[in-house]
């Protein structure tokens, strides 16, 4: 792979949530401890360019749903060393307030989103409210805003963004969900983003309990083990607190904030992914 | 046939300047006629309840793409008692400008329309400035604010919406664009709407310029000839000729309102 790039990854984290394990799967799970839900963005870098996944949420929408922000996504670029303004490939995951919210702070940005996942949240599945309730309509406008100033690139599957840096159409969550591939000195790196929100719900497997569609939710985590080449250890949720303690910090100072994706795992990964040594 | 006719009005608010080539897929150069351009809205009024068949534009949209605003839409509403603000179903026909602009005057209805229509609107076909160019971002932004609120209905492919009147998916102009079938003391009567601009469209088979997909355009002009009780139960969205060929609603309205459900003078 001479002429591709090993990129960067980072997961920088900008929020969370108390709330109970429970909550995190579609079927009753024995255990209901307190649990975190960890907000995350992704950065990668490399090629001389540094591209952004996901633009989380910002203060109005934090507040209006009891979500903490411990930082603007935006600012969390900065501080990986980016300049927002200067970002011109932003990769969307999906149209959810936690993962679509944050796009003014991106002006030169070119928004990478599957066609399918804006249909989906300006369709007719809207007219139900348990499916409309993740997705912030400020948003979605914003989006369709951009489309007008053509600057989203819609993806029908999977696209090739940089060479070695892809994104895959997976469905389940939400009908456009998609996730990241991207090369690094370690292989094939897989964001999940929300194709996967916890180890254990692919691990078990025990779906994550927000979904459009079972079976593609299901699907999914299969494809994500195999967009890793096989290996598991490679895919990262997109909601896991564990993620700040498997992988080493990006810097000192972003201990707790940043870690690098990249770099080989200094957690157990055998635990989280629930294997026998 | 039990059914309850509906009387249905053609409401003219803004026209045009323009001649023949200006509209046609297929240009005479040696033949260039005048051809000036309607813009209407339309009610379908049965004895339950009261149907508005698009909200056309308002007047800064008009003068910003140089059209001649005459009235706004509800102040043409008003001349037939119609109150647009109470007003509980609006049939979308598509999202092109002149067919959604004043959507915000009918803050309780519910927003018949097409799925195919708004992904239309919102998908990647929007990249191209030529098909982008006959929509306005706010009037998109818009329906999604009303989806959000609960007040969109996305018809079926076809799909009766009351006894008596139904909804088509045709696409051709649009990707979405319905037309509308209406039952009334002359029989059934389709509202083309955009899927036949002028007679001559339809009845010459000469497809529109504005156009998406030419061959859902012209399939739609047999799909309204099955619809419809004869060709002169079709109604065009912009020809002149509609005012010429139907009875005013009344002396007060002359050169305003057509009566469509009135036998036709032609």
């Amino acid at each position: 792979m001479a002429d591709i790039p090993e990129y960067e990854v980072y997961a920088i984290k900008y929020g969370d949530h108390q709330r109970r394990r429970q909550e995190n799967f579609l079927f009753k799970d024995p255990h209901d401890e307190a649990s975190s839900i960890d907000f995350f963005i992704w950065v990668i870098q490399g090629g001389g360019k540094t591209y952004v996944v996901d633009v989380g949420f910002e203060q109005k929408e934090a507040e209006t749903r009891g979500r903490s922000l411990h930082r603007l996504p935006s600012e969390g670029v900065r501080m990986l060393g980016s300049d927002p303004d200067k970002i011109e490939d932003v990769i969307i995951s999906h149209m959810h307030y936690d993962h679509a919210g944050d796009l003014d702070s991106f002006p030169n940005a070119r928004f990478y989103l599957q066609e399918r996942e804006m249909a989906y949240c300006t369709g007719r599945c809207m007219t139900h409210a348990p499916l409309r309730h993740p997705y912030a309509v400020d948003y979605v406008v914003n989006m369709v805003r951009l489309v007008y100033d053509d600057r989203v690139q819609y993806i029908d599957g999977e696209m090739q963004i940089a060479p070695g840096l892809s994104v895959h159409h997976i469905g389940g969550h939400t009908d456009g969900v998609q996730s990241v591939r991207v090369w690094t000195k370690k292989g094939w790196l897989v964001l999940a983003s929300d194709a996967n929100h916890f180890y254990d719900n692919m691990a078990i497997p025990n779906p994550f309990p927000i979904v459009y569609n079972v079976g593609d939710m299901l699907d999914g985590y299969e494809k994500l083990r195999a967009l890793a080449d096989g290996n598991e250890d490679k895919v990262i949720p997109g909601h896991d607190p564990q993620v700040l303690g498997l992988f080493p910090a990006a810097s000192k100072e972003l201990e707790g904030i940043a870690v690098a994706l990249h770099e080989e795992p200094i957690g157990d990964m055998n635990k989280v992914w629930r294997r026998s040594k | 046939m039990t059914l309850e006719p509906y009387e249905i009005y053609a409401l003219k608010y803004a026209c045009r300047d323009a001649s023949r080539n200006d509209h046609l897929i297929f240009k005479d150069p040696h033949d260039d006629p005048a051809m000036p351009m309607d813009y209407f809205v339309w009610a379908i009024v049965g004895k339950q309840r009261t149907y508005v068949l698009d909200s056309g534009f308002d007047r800064a949209e008009g003068e910003r793409r140089g059209r001649t605003f005459l009235r706004h839409p509800a102040d043409a509403l008003q001349l037939i008692g119609i109150e647009s603000e109470n007003i509980e179903n609006l049939i979308v026909s598509h999202l092109h400008y002149d067919h959604i602009g004043t959507w915000d005057d009918f803050p309780m209805a519910k927003l018949f329309l097409q799925e195919a229509e708004l992904q239309y609107a919102v998908g990647r076909q929007m990249h191209h400035r030529t098909l982008r160019h006959s929509f306005t971002f706010s009037h998109v932004e818009g329906v999604i604010r009303a989806l959000y609120d609960d007040r969109v209905h996305f018809s079926g492919p076809s799909e009766e919406i009351a006894p008596g009147l139904s909804l088509h998916h045709v696409g051709g102009h649009t990707a979405g664009l319905q037309v509308v079938r209406v039952w009334t003391r002359r029989g059934w009567m389709v509202m083309a709407v955009d899927a036949s601009h002028y007679y001559m469209n339809f009845e010459e088979v000469q497809p529109y310029r504005t156009v998406n997909h030419v061959g859902d355009m012209l399939t739609a002009y047999g799909t309204m000839a099955k619809l419809a009780a004869s060709p002169k139960h079709i109604i065009p969205g912009h020809d002149p000729l509609v005012m010429q060929r139907y009875p005013a609603a009344s002396r007060e309205t002359e050169g305003i309102v057509a009566r469509l459900d009135a036998d036709p003078l032609y």
